[in-house]
Order: C-alpha cells, then structure tokens, then sequence
C-alpha cells in the first residue's frame, strides 16, 4: 500500500501488482496480476509502480561495482514520524490447529477418508 | 451508530464474491455499532446497477450506483477522486474494502488523499468505543497483530474469505451517484482485461480446492489433480509456488503468502510438503486433507486427516470413491 500512497502525496500516476512491463516513447504497458485474471494496463511517465515478484531476474554485480559501492557515501538521515493514527496493541501467535489424524500410509485408508469426509467433516 | 461506506468490487460487469464479503463485513461493523447504515458504492458501465439487489440482500441499507462507460474497467484515478469525495463529506465513520488486487490498489489511494490511518488485510474486528481493533497477520501469518485504529474516517480492508457472505435482506435503495472527476480522463488505463481460468471456479469462490506440489513431480501429472477437482464437480484445481516457479502451471494458480489466500470448506494438498508460505495461504480452510509420502512434512501438523503415502496410488482411488459417493 506505500505505493499507491507515494503516488497519490505525488499526484503521480501508479500501477499496482506489475508482472510485465514494457516502455516505449514515453509511454509505459504493463500487466497487472488480479485474481485469476490480468489487467493490461496504459500510463503515462512519470510513474509509480509497485512490482509483483518474479517481474525481474537480479543482476549479479561485478566485482569492480562491489569495490566502488564500498566508496559511495551514505546519507543517513532522521526518520521523520507524522502522528499515527494505528497502534500496534498486541501481537500474539495464531491460534494452533489441533494435530490430525494419520489415517494410513496407502490407498487402503481411502474409504476411511471418504466416511470422515461425510460423517464427521461434513464436507462431501 | 456509525454509517459506513463499502466498496462492492466487481470486474467485466460482474460483482465478485469479495464484494459480498465486503458488504456483509460493513454490515457486522455497522451492527456492532449500534445500528448504523451501510451504502455500498458499485460502479460499473451502464447495467451495473442490476447487480445492486444483490448487495441489498447481504446487508446494503443503499447502493450508489457509478455508471459510466469510463468503469467498464477498473478506474483507479476516478474511484479514489469519487470515494473519497463521499467520504470527505463527514457522512461515513468508516470504510470498508476488501484486500484483493483492486482493494489493495485503491484503499491506500483514499487514505492518502484524506490522511487517514487504514489497516489492510483485516481478518477480523470489533470496536473499542468508536475505534476499530483489528487483527492483521504479519510475518507470513507467523504473528497475529491487533492494531488499533483511530480517526475518523477509517479505512480497513478485509482479507478475501476472512467474511463469508451472510444473507441479510434489506428493500432494495439504489442511487445513481456521479464521478466527481471525468472518467474517462484518468491518466492510467485498462486496455485489456485477460480472463484466466476460462470456465473454471476461481480459487476464491470454489468451495473445494484440490492443490498440488513438488510431489507430483511434473505437470503432466496434474492430471491425477484434475480429475479430482472434477469428480468433486464443485472444486478449483491450486498449486505451490515451487510448481508454478518451474511453470508447471500458471502463477494464478499459486497459493500462499506471494499468491492467493484461499479458505475453502475442504483443501486437499497432493504431494505438498508444507512451507510456512504455502500454510499461510490456506490454514483457515475449514477442513483439511494432507496426502504426502514424508510423514515429518509440516502439511501434517495442519491437516485434519492425512494420509502417508504414494499419491499417484493414492489419489485415483479417492477420486473414484468420490465419483462414487457422489453418484
């Protein structure tokens, strides 16, 4: 959600969830994953996107990069909190699921399963 | 008593199952506060507004219609410009959205315009006095967070599945609103929507999912797979992301923590070891059912029954008991 945020206090255009994306004369294409569905999706540069994973392989960086990143300076700056308007209260483990039941070790656990299914579970 | 704003999501004309959850969400909200209205926003090209009665029976007090041929596709730039307008009228306490692919992409967008807080990927809620505590998992569902949300209005989104649908009929008030910017003049723009899973149950909406891992060891053995889903007649065939990383089948299909968070009535994992990520996208499943040949494999610690063993011996016989049982 930071994307779409960053875009709106920008007031720049944004594309969430891209999984493909293509540039061209100032003018971005891309994918956007929905549930069981694709979007595709027109915008004008400059852009906020936020990308899905697997859009991009990582490069590897070269031994000279990784000598010259140890020269760049850092600039570290205080982080600047705005009032919050959501608390953390609690933060606790999820509720365990009680252990189940091995019902065998070959297709002959079968037909027990399908009586659990419909007696106990319900579900079939 | 607290009005409330909720967002009925829909896609090519249609309203999608989370747009029911969401209205039945905004209505327990509005309940636990003591009785406040629900108006439901559905915007769509011009015969969307047939799709209101639905919203009414799951618990909609009104429905603002959006009709314009400018949200035949999902408008990113006019929903925020119109909800938020809506909301900047003081009329809303809160606003409920659900987290899929266009909830997550438009609740922030409204919370930044407004500068107000907005807890995502709610999975339940109650009130504190006027302020919402929710619960939010984090770390891969690992730890349960409850947030305390202050400000008026706030924003939540909903978890897909964290709220079945429940009927709850009202008479049916639908009002044509309009954009409060031109919608056809967004920056961004759909040019193309690709249905996947033609003619398939979404994994959202099936009521059994029947998911397959690296066990299965190829994709021509999701087979075994599918004519399961098929002799259950009402089932979605799902997979890890170990299988749709080697492409056996599409990244849609992917459940887990980087894809779909299912909670079907009965989940049946074929030759699915368990990874913490694949756990957190489908443990809420009503029942579960582990076939794996690893008996130390974490699938076991979630699942109701499991059986331990050879899955291509295994599961064409549970799929001829269950073409059986259903005969």
């Amino acid at each position: 959600m930071t994307g779409p945020m960053v875009a709106e206090l920008l007031d720049l255009p944004c594309v969430t969830n891209v999984s493909k994306l293509d540039i061209a004369g100032g003018k971005g294409t891309a994918h956007r994953t929905l549930e069981g569905a694709t979007e595709v999706v027109e915008f004008p540069l400059p852009a906020v996107l936020t990308i899905d994973e697997g859009l991009n392989k990582e490069r590897l960086p070269s031994l000279k990069g990784i000598m010259a990143a140890k020269k760049k300076t850092m600039d570290v700056k205080p982080a600047q909190f705005g009032e919050s308007r959501v608390t953390v209260s609690k933060m606790e483990l999820p509720p365990e699921r009680a252990a189940g039941r091995i019902l065998g070790d070959s297709a002959a656990a079968v037909p027990e399963l399908i009586r659990l299914l419909q007696t106990e579970a319900k579900v079939l | 008593m607290a009005n409330i704003l909720v967002f009925a999501e829909s896609r090519a004309g249609e309203l999608r199952k989370v747009a029911l959850e969401a209205v039945t969400g905004a209505r327990k909200l509005a309940d636990l506060s003591g009785g406040g209205q629900v108006h439901a926003v559905l915007a769509g090209a011009a015969g969307i507004a047939t799709k209101a009665e639905a919203l009414a029976q799951h618990g909609a007090d009104s429905v603002l219609v959006l009709e314009h041929a400018g949200f035949a596709q999902y408008n990113p730039e006019a929903l925020a410009a119109t909800l938020a307008d809506k909301l900047k009228s003081g009329a809303y306490r809160y606003a409920v959205f659900t987290a899929s692919a266009q909830g997550r992409d438009l609740s922030p967008r409204i919370a930044a315009k407004l500068g107000v807080g907005l807890v995502a990927d709610v999975t339940a809620f109650s009130l504190d006095g006027e302020t919402i505590v929710a619960q939010h998992p984090v770390n891969t569902g690992k730890v349960i967070a409850t947030l305390a949300l202050t400000g008026s209005p706030s924003i939540v989104s909903l978890r897909p599945s964290a709220y079945q649908p429940e009927i709850n009929a009202k008479p049916l008030a639908a009002d044509a609103i309009t954009s409060s910017v031109d919608p056809m003049a967004s920056r961004v723009k759909v040019i193309e929507l690709k249905q996947g899973n033609t003619g398939k149950l979404d994994l959202g909406d099936a009521p059994v999912i029947i998911a397959g891992g690296r066990g299965l060891k190829g994709p021509e053995n999701f087979k075994l797979v599918e004519d399961l889903a098929a002799a259950f007649g009402n089932a979605a065939v799902g997979a890890t992301r170990a299988v749709t990383d080697e492409g056996w089948r599409p990244h849609s299909d992917q459940i887990g923590q980087t894809g779909r968070n299912v909670s079907p009535n009965l989940y049946i994992a074929v030759g699915i070891s368990g990874a913490i990520q694949h756990l957190a996208g489908m443990r809420t499943s009503r029942t579960i059912v582990a076939i794996n040949k690893d008996k130390d494999s974490p699938i076991f610690k979630v699942a109701d029954y499991g059986i331990v063993g050879d899955a291509f011996e295994i599961v064409p016989a549970l799929t001829e008991a269950v073409r059986k049982a259903k005969a």
